[in-house]
């Protein structure tokens, strides 16, 4: 007859703990269990849907039509919008060129940005800078300015009731011309400083503030043209 | 004109103890002359607040001590660059930064920048800028900065550019700004 020796008090088995149930080979299967959701929850929240990281720029509630209109180009000819950057992405601002730090930060931050990313990207994008200014922002001043961030942006200028209409078609608050002159006959302009872009389809459904960084720009341009489209 | 009954005056006007000239006072002695008291008191008190005054500085009480960090200047090739710093107060007392001049720009305007309706609107700051004791101001791309106008020359960045400082109370500081990309002037704005 075999002596059925009590488990609990077998002294060849390791000692279990006081709770039946919980050795330790359970305990690392549990222990498994666990990573392995994790893993999956961390893949789902990260890794397996891109579309779902977040944004440097504002995400628009709706999209926004790109604003039919003609103005003038730095070369003095007429510059339709729709129809010069139709097929690409277009980044659109309004500003002036006296103006001491956004107008710069903004053209110049953005610019550095696709210069790392390299001519695919460039030749992607159209960066088109509209004056709120058009008085002392002539074309070939428009042109001066532009060319100390990058030759190849657009600048755009026109009588100011057509450069009003087009900040009121970019769906932005029109800005306002300083009366105050200083002893020079400068003058302050008050505008908006949020940069649209605009997809290839002509919707714009991203827009980004002043104070976008290099790295936000370097982070998001590459999605967008990768056909990411922007949510919430 | 004569005064109250139970005043004397000395022949030379002056307040005094009763002397052997003078008719003796049917008022208690210490309530000789009022009026002179009244003007003693007017004057220690007025003598006092202007001490007070001078020690404390006037409203916002204290002294302030001014210091600066983080001086920048935007790279640019226009005549026309905006600096930025941080300011300190770590003393006691309220101060203003009045005015920012630079022997790089002939003319300089300290500007403070508001958001009204989505619009980026620059003001010249007249008053100054607000320094209270205690605290640091940053004057920051969007919010504030000081227009060096008239440059003769590119700003480069890596370069220098003097720039000198005056307070309404604090002495004025001597601060060397440095030239930096305009892309890293973005980092600065306030999210």
């Amino acid at each position: 007859m075999s002596v059925q020796l009590d488990e609990q008090t077998d002294p060849a088995e390791p000692p279990e703990p006081d709770v039946p149930g919980r050795g330790p080979g359970r305990q690392i299967v549990l222990i498994a269990i666990a990573g392995v959701a994790l893993l999956a929850v961390g893949l789902l929240a990260s890794g397996w849907n891109r579309s779902s990281q977040p944004w440097a720029g504002t995400v628009l509630a709706a999209p926004q039509e790109k604003p039919d209109i003609t103005l003038t180009d730095t070369s003095g000819a007429p510059y339709n919008l729709v129809d010069r950057t139709a097929g690409k992405f277009t980044v659109l601002m309004f500003g002036y060129t006296n103006c001491p730090d956004v107008c710069p930060i903004n053209l110049a931050t953005l610019d550095s940005a696709m210069e790392a990313l390299g001519p695919k990207v460039r030749g992607k994008v159209d960066v088109v800078f509209v004056t709120a200014d058009p008085t002392r922002d002539t074309p070939q001043v428009l042109r001066e300015f532009l060319d100390r961030f990058d030759t190849g942006f657009v600048g755009l200028t026109g009588t100011l009731p057509e450069v009003q209409a087009a900040q009121q078609k970019a769906k932005l608050p029109i800005a306002t011309l300083d009366t105050k002159k200083d002893s020079s006959g400068n003058y302050t302009v008050g505008h908006a400083t949020q940069m649209i872009v605009y997809a290839p389809d002509g919707e714009a459904r991203i827009v980004y503030p002043f104070g976008t960084r290099q790295s936000d720009w370097s982070r998001d341009l590459p999605r967008l043209l990768a056909g990411e489209e922007p949510t919430e | 004109m004569s005064g109250p009954a139970v005043t004397q005056v000395d022949a030379d006007g002056a307040p005094g103890a009763p002397g052997a000239g003078d008719v003796p006072d049917a008022a208690p002695s210490g309530r000789r002359r009022p009026w002179l008291v009244a003007l003693a008191a007017v004057v220690l008190v007025g003598l006092a607040a202007v001490v007070v005054l001078v020690v404390t500085g006037g409203p916002g009480g204290g002294t302030p001590r001014i210091s600066a960090a983080r001086a920048a200047v935007g790279a640019t090739t226009a005549g026309t660059a905006a600096a930025y710093i941080d300011l300190t107060n770590s003393g006691s007392g309220d101060d203003r930064l009045l005015r920012v001049t630079s022997p790089l720009a002939p003319a300089t305007t300290l500007h403070v920048v508001e958001d009204r309706d989505g619009l980026s609107v620059m003001s010249s700051a007249d008053d100054g800028i607000e320094l209270p004791a205690g605290d640091t101001v940053a004057l920051d791309p969007g919010r504030s900065h000081v227009m060096l106008g008239g440059l003769g020359a590119p700003l480069v960045a890596g370069s220098t550019v003097p720039l000198h400082l005056e307070f309404e109370h604090a002495r004025a500081l001597d601060v060397r700004a440095t030239v930096v990309p305009l892309e890293q002037l973005a980092e600065r704005v306030g999210r």
